[in-house]
């Protein structure tokens, strides 16, 4: 899993390359939370390149998306291939998490 | 006088302990000499005895001594016979013997008796600085492995609750008498080595309804384990009470929410059925679809996509009603079976598993179970990094003549 952080404007975005799951999770998790800590509100998660996601990398992401939300921040999420939009529609995450299909539409909603 | 004041604020895990027995008394202060940097440090701590059996006492005494340099010759008991005594400790014990330059015959007893060195008298220091140096790098590969062998058996252990837990709560599959109406629920499941979370369960309510849960905990270990069953626990406590599934869900979800500090969570699909009139109430929380079988086909329920249970107390859960047709089945699965990998990393999935239940055309649950367990196991080889659950229901239409049917074979006949 290859993992790039880029600063935009309308926030910070961190994009995953590969497969979330238990294996990588731990890794992603530690540094998107290093993120928030030191000050990252608005993250946009570019999962276009993301090929699968397991409950253990679910849960990764639900972290940062509780972690966010109790600092009054925003979550993001760039998703287009199949397995991973199914997935997270499948457990309800694009109830609660805004899911764009292209990076430039999440850069260019409005957070919060 | 004992130097343990230089070594008391040592690191415990680090420090040597060295025994030096011999009948010579001045071999204390020698040994305290050549090696007080070592001692300074907390490296090491020497302690001293006269023969074998004052030796043995102090072992027993310390019980954290880790080398035993010992002559070979004195007197109450001598070199060889300590080193067979501390064969049979518990305590592993690294032993170097000193001996005469020429008394290769005591040397070589001593090497079989287990001495991990040797060092000839009159004593080089030089060579017994390498010599003890040696023998302490062992000590240390020794403690390694134990704690290494340690934390294996607590992992084990985990693992051994974790899975107790999951068994303790599945439901009892005893065979009752099968009648040619009604319903009729087998489940089964196959739990992955580090035990996945998956659980299953299915209750009377009251004269008409059943109610039947799958479920899938994100995370492994004892953690998931407690997760799971309170999951259970409490869908059937406000099942059992006969509230509808979307009320139970919500119900649920509330309870797993506001006790949940470790954002684990759990997919969820609740359903009650009606024995008398096939009528289905269900709810799904971000569950894999559950397939209807009917005439060779087998289609996803349509339902509403909800929240996994365990994130937000108040989310807004909708259930969805189905109404079942005799000799139809439900099939319900974790993601062990559609996401079982085979060699090249492909996914069994859905379609796989729709093709096989149009394929065997059966609405037995047993035989659904068999089927589909089957060809998991078959298209990922040996193997398996998930639970792997399948539920399986039947519906035979509403009361019927009543006469006595085939036993269910290892289903339970409501």
């Amino acid at each position: 899993m290859d993992m790039t952080v880029k600063q935009e404007a309308s926030g910070t975005v961190v994009s995953l390359a590969g497969r979330l799951d238990v294996v990588s999770c731990e890794d992603v998790g530690r540094r998107v939370e290093e993120l928030i800590d030191t000050g990252t509100r608005h993250l946009v998660l570019d999962a276009s390149d993301m090929t699968y996601v397991s409950s253990a990398g679910l849960k990764t992401i639900l972290h940062a998306y509780k972690s966010l939300k109790s600092r009054q921040g925003s979550l993001r999420i760039v998703a287009t291939n199949e397995f991973v939009l199914q997935v997270m529609r499948t457990t309800g995450f694009t109830g609660i998490v805004a899911v764009f299909p292209t990076l430039a539409e999440a850069l260019a909603s409005p957070v919060g | 006088m004992t130097g343990t004041s230089a070594t008391a604020a040592a690191p415990a895990t680090g420090r040597v302990k060295v025994l030096v027995v011999d009948d010579e008394p001045d071999l204390s202060l020698l040994f305290r000499q050549r090696f007080r940097r070592q001692i300074g440090a907390g490296e090491m701590e020497f302690v001293f005895a006269a023969n074998g059996l004052e030796a043995l006492r102090t072992v027993e005494h310390d019980g954290d001594v880790d080398i035993v340099v010992t002559d070979i010759n004195m007197p109450v008991m001598d070199g060889l016979t300590l080193l067979g005594e501390l064969k049979s400790r518990p305590r592993l014990h690294r032993a170097v013997v000193m001996s005469a330059y020429d008394d290769l015959a005591n040397i070589r007893a001593a090497m079989n008796r287990g001495a991990f060195d040797f060092i000839t008298k009159p004593i080089d220091f030089q060579d017994l600085e390498t010599t003890l140096g040696r023998t302490m790098e062992q000590v240390r590969g020794d403690r390694r492995a134990s704690e290494a062998r340690r934390q294996l058996q607590t992992l084990q252990h985990e693992l051994d609750i974790a899975r107790t837990i999951q068994r303790s709560i599945l439901p009892d599959s005893l065979p009752r008498p099968a009648r040619p109406d009604g319903v009729e629920i087998a489940g089964r499941m196959l739990p992955a080595a580090a035990i996945g979370g998956d659980f299953y369960d299915h209750f009377t309510i009251d004269a008409d309804r059943i109610g039947f849960v799958i479920g899938d905990v994100s995370g492994k270990g004892v953690a998931a384990a407690l997760f799971m069953a309170m999951t259970r626990t409490l869908v059937r406590a406000s099942g059992q009470a006969g509230a509808s599934a979307q009320s139970c869900v919500a119900a649920a979800n509330r309870m797993l929410t506001s006790d949940n500090a470790t954002t684990m969570f759990v997919s969820a699909f609740y359903g009650i059925m009606n024995r008398r009139t096939g009528e289905l109430d269900f709810c799904n929380a971000g569950h894999t679809p559950v397939l209807v079988v009917r005439d060779g086909v087998a289609t996803p329920l349509p339902t509403e996509t909800n929240l996994v249970l365990g994130i937000e107390a108040d989310y807004p859960y909708i259930g969805g009603r189905h109404q079942c047709r005799p000799g139809e089945a439900l099939v319900l699965s974790t993601d062990g079976v559609t996401e079982a990998e085979n060699v090249a990393g492909e996914f069994y999935g859905l379609p796989r598993l729709r093709g096989l239940l149009a394929r065997i055309d059966t609405v037995d649950p047993s035989r659904i179970l068999d089927a589909v367990l089957a060809d998991v196991r078959s298209f990922t080889g040996a193997g398996q990094t998930d639970d792997i659950t399948v539920l399986a229901l039947e519906w035979r239409g509403g009361e019927g003549p009543g006469a006595d049917g085939p036993t269910a074979l290892d289903g339970t006949a409501y």
